[in-house]
């Protein structure tokens, strides 16, 4: 059987050409789509100079996007993280898989430099390349409101434009802002907006997705009565609060008393709601106030922790600025919390919108924000109090509350986030099965483990919140159906650690290496806000050490980090 | 990791799905660590290797008669689906092979089910994340074998010719009525403290007495606009720590680790004013909803929905899936008239108004009496099995 979707399409922005071909079926097999594939692609251009424009950026699908079948249309943005410096790839909601999917691509790989700002819009056998004009530096809704045609559309704003290091990209009007600066390494490249436009092809599935939902329909936190259907992640403040994880003052404390002034039924208070839904998802964890999407849990709770006095009001605007500046609202709230430390002072809602603005425009004292927290730190000489991993800004959920956390934290391929490890859904909303989240006993291997299933899960563009509920073996037997590709649950989370290796090898080859695995210090000297049932001590450094270790071994790290799956990687497809 | 496979060989040994001495657990964390019996450690090391799971149970059931299961379908190789509720959400289906399978064939099932059933050798179940996880699996296992020999055995009868005596070894050595004289409840539940420490107590009676294995079930309490209800994945008869105090008034979200039965719970007490709800899933009073007699029904998803009214022995039985859209739709309203409700393939829900003792002594009576039933009419209707001979 030949997958619908199997081309890549290769952008020059340099000669303004565009290129269609088939992935070779024997790497387009071995490496499925997605996050496989992207990284696949990534690994023939490590860019070995600082110079992040000579790196491409890549969009891919998994192998299932436009078919209905639910929670397989995420999009995943790969490239070369100016921020971090990393391999990073970020799986994104939204239209643009099923777009790409209906026009049979499975990845577009963007290179070279235009010499001017530019449009891309993708069309069945048409690829038109234009000047951005006055799009330029625009604010992403407006991007997204004054494009000639429609389509899926994937944006830079502002920040991107002005080359700060922790702006990222946006769809349509969606409200999560991708990390890792790659809306950077876009604008550095000089492309403001690729806009796909959604094909007649489809390619629906003929059923088969019982099983998938009826575990949704019996999830807790997909549609229970609590669940993202009716709060977006917006449901996670208060579980998090009780679970004196959500960090305030640079991670200083880890609990507020107010935190129900930002929870879900806070801001569902406005009975219009309604809910968004991603294509074939039964789930609909996009709520939608008054024409605009709620912001995510990260988002808010990041925003919320530098200001003395939330409402849901000021933290929709503040999330509002990010979106529209093309700000990633946890590394800037993660850059403003460090300033307030250092400086030894709360700001205000006024001062955190000029600061967002400034950091958006490299203006101002926010100017010397723009760049993220680690780079902003080494300036005040003061590094100890960047709360970031392999310069990624931590979101708002505190290592001290979640020692698994903790632990994929450090591990991460890409820096401080909470994805890869998937420590959250054991240690806090306890599935598939609970573990006890201030024991790092059996920590290691269960890091390497739901590494792995994240990186498969990637690959198949499957959604990670329908992972709470849903595994590989309910998807696997629908990745069989719809491509061709008969894979087991084990066969590809085999491929996920390959996936995990070749990142890992490429992030060698930039430089990292084993001490770069580490949380910042204060986790290990400092006590979160603990309560009369339970305290939240520091992290013990020596358990941490020993499941550093025991993670190497098992991943089977040598003394530089370097897996040793990687020497096999020469030998694949 | 020793202290961790001990604590699970005993649960297993409780729960009697197990022959001890015949039983090996494996964990790994950096190595693999066996427990157990060492005649399946080479399989054991082996399959664990090749999956890369942190846990698998390797161990005959108790009751040699589950064996008989794929005998009694069709030859080995087989997929065996069950029709109770765990299957159905959990398990999906029972991948089961001849004692003489290639490893490597054992392996290919593991890489794609939660467990397999290999002839003489038994249930092997793999924990992907956990050692906790394969428990769970291996009971589940044991559990949906149990019932679908129950129900095949009635309808069809003995099909194999040590069936009548391995039956009734079953009866006279392993089948006990559950206990329901032995547990000392409060007289009422006034103040949260007494109402968690029943809580905690009632979970525990109700694993001890074999109405449902530790990690299924769920159990809850209304006070003062609170519904206290048992965390999801909880072990039932360790609720230490694992109950969420959910607020009627929806003023706080912190309960999406409330069990997956909240809103079925919510809605029992909303509707029939219960101030407890407990819920298991007594294998017997399974069976008996899974032995419907209408052979002109044109209902296609007995789970879901069932387009008849049934009861047995008085009790309604009534279709829904857990979650959305499913059991908190049809509960109530059998709840509404009757303080014990049975739920197709999966389980039974009982209220109390003052305490738990009533739920508890409710859901033990009636599965005694669905396994009196069940038995007296198997020797009904297959003589030989009464004989034993």
């Amino acid at each position: 059987m030949t997958r619908p979707a199997h081309d890549l399409l290769t952008i020059d922005l340099t000669s303004g050409t565009a290129s269609r071909s088939p992935l070779n079926s024997g790497l387009l097999n071995f490496w499925i789509g997605g996050r496989g594939l992207a990284v696949r692609l990534l690994r023939d251009h490590i860019p070995f100079s600082p110079d992040y424009r000579e790196a491409p950026l890549v969009l891919t699908t998994g192998p299932m996007a436009g078919s209905g079948i639910p929670g397989t249309d995420r999009l995943i943005l790969g490239g070369y993280s100016p921020l971090t410096g990393t391999i990073f790839t970020e799986s994104l909601p939204g239209s643009m898989a099923p777009a790409l999917a209906s026009q049979r691509l499975i990845g577009v790989l963007i290179t070279g430099t235009s010499p001017s700002p530019s449009i891309v819009r993708i069309e069945k056998d048409n690829v038109i390349f234009s000047e951005a004009g006055k799009l330029s530096s625009a604010l992403t809704s407006t991007i997204v409101r004054d494009l000639p045609s429609a389509g899926s559309t994937l944006t830079i704003g502002p920040a991107a434009c002005s080359g700060s290091l922790i702006a990222g990209i946006r769809i349509d009007h969606d409200a999560s802002i991708s990390r890792g600066g790659l809306g950077t390494s876009l604008a550095a490249k000089g492309l403001i907006a690729l806009q796909i436009d959604h094909g007649e092809e489809r390619f629906p599935c003929d059923g088969g997705c019982d099983d998938l939902l009826r575990l949704f329909r019996a999830s807790p936190f997909l549609m229970g009565p609590f669940g993202i259907h009716r709060y977006g992640t917006l449901n996670l403040v208060d579980l998090i609060a009780e679970r004196r994880m959500l960090p305030a003052d640079n991670f200083r404390t880890t609990w507020r008393k107010d935190f129900s002034r930002f929870d879900g039924p806070a801001f569902l208070g406005d009975p219009a709601v309604s809910h968004r839904s991603c294509n074939g998802c039964p789930v609909g964890c996009h709520p939608v106030s008054s024409g605009e999407e709620l912001p995510s849990f990260e988002s808010a709770a990041a925003i919320a922790a530098l200001l003395p006095d939330p409402s849901t009001r000021d933290i929709q605007h503040l999330d509002r600025l990010c979106r529209e500046f093309g700000l990633d609202p946890i590394s800037a709230a993660g850059a403003i919390g460090c300033t307030a430390e250092i400086e030894g002072r709360n700001f205000s809602f006024d001062t955190i919108a000029t600061l967002f603005e400034q950091m958006a425009f490299r203006t101002g004292s926010g100017g010397s924000l723009a760049d993220g927290v680690t780079r902003y730190v080494q300036f005040e000489k003061k590094p100890h109090l960047a709360m970031a991993v392999k310069g990624l800004e931590l979101p708002p959920y505190d290592p001290r509350g979640a020692h698994g956390m903790a632990l994929g934290y450090a591990t991460s391929t890409k820096g401080g986030c909470v994805s890869q490890s998937r420590a959250l859904t054991h240690e806090i909303l306890r599935k598939p099965v609970p573990t006890d989240r201030f024991n790092l006993a059996g920590k290691a291997r269960l890091t390497v483990l739901t590494e792995n299933l994240t990186a498969a899960a990637d690959t198949l563009g499957v959604c990670p919140h329908l992972l709470t509920a849903a595994s590989l073996e309910e998807y696997a037997p629908l990745l069989s159906n719809q491509s061709g590709l008969n894979r087991t649950p084990a066969d590809l989370a085999e491929l996920g650690e390959t996936i995990i290796a070749a990142e890992r090898f490429c992030n060698h080859l930039l430089g990292f290496r084993p001490t770069d695995d580490m949380l910042p210090h204060r986790f290990f000297s400092e006590a979160g806000s603990g309560c009369q049932e339970f305290p939240v001590p520091p992290i013990k450094m020596t358990e941490f050490a020993q499941a550093l270790e025991d993670y190497a071994a098992i991943r089977r790290l040598d003394n530089e980090g370097v897996p040793l799956a990687a020497e096999r990687l020469q030998d694949l497809p | 990791m020793k202290t961790l496979l001990e604590a699970f060989r005993r649960k297993l040994e409780r729960d009697r799905s197990i022959l001890p001495e015949q039983t090996t657990l494996a964990a790994a964390n950096r190595e693999i660590e066996l427990l157990g019996d060492t005649t399946n450690a080479p399989l054991a090391k082996t399959i664990m290797g090749a999956l890369g799971s942190a846990g698998l149970i390797i161990a005959p059931p108790s009751l040699p008669f589950l064996e008989l299961l794929p005998q009694r379908y069709c030859p080995v190789p087989a997929t065996l689906k069950p029709r109770d509720s765990e299957t159905r959400l959990f398990l999906h289906e029972i991948p089961v092979l001849p004692n003489d399978a290639p490893i490597d064939t054992i392996i290919g099932l593991l890489k794609a089910r939660k467990g397999v059933l290999v002839e003489k050798i038994g249930i092997i179940a793999a924990g992907v994340f956990t050692l906790e996880q394969a428990y769970i699996n291996f009971s589940s296992i044991f559990h949906a074998l149990f019932i679908a020999y129950l129900v095949d055995l009635l309808q069809r009868g003995p099909l194999l010719p040590q069936e009548p005596v391995l039956f009734s070894e079953f009866r006279t050595r392993w089948l006990r009525p559950v206990n329901k004289s032995d547990f000392i409840f409060a007289p009422s539940i006034d103040n949260t403290e007494t109402l968690r420490s029943e809580m905690i107590a009632t979970g525990r009676y109700t694993v001890e007495s074999g109405l449902v294995d530790s990690f299924f079930g769920n159990i809850s309490a209304l006070q003062d606009g609170v519904l206290h209800i048992s965390q999801t994945a909880a072990s039932l008869d360790e609720l230490a720590g694992q109950i969420d105090p959910v607020p009627l008034d929806l003023s706080s979200t912190a309960g999406i680790t409330a069990s997956s039965e909240l809103a079925a719970h919510r809605a029992v007490v909303d509707a029939t004013g219960a101030r407890t709800v407990l819920h298991a899933h007594p294998r017997f009073s399974v069976v008996a909803s899974l032995l419907c007699e209408r052979t002109d029904c044109k209902g296609e998803d007995c789970w879901r929905s069932c387009p008849h009214e049934r009861s047995i022995l008085g009790v309604p039985v009534i279709s829904g899936e857990t979650g959305a859209g499913g059991l908190a739709t049809t509960l109530p309203r059998a709840m509404q008239t009757s303080p014990l409700a049975l739920v197709y393939g999966h389980g039974t829900f009982a209220t109390g108004s003052t305490g738990f003792s009533e739920p508890f002594q409710a859901m033990a009576e009636f599965e005694n009496l669905c396994r009196e039933h069940y038995l007296n009419s198997l020797d009904e209707r297959w003589p030989a099995m009464a004989a034993g001979d």
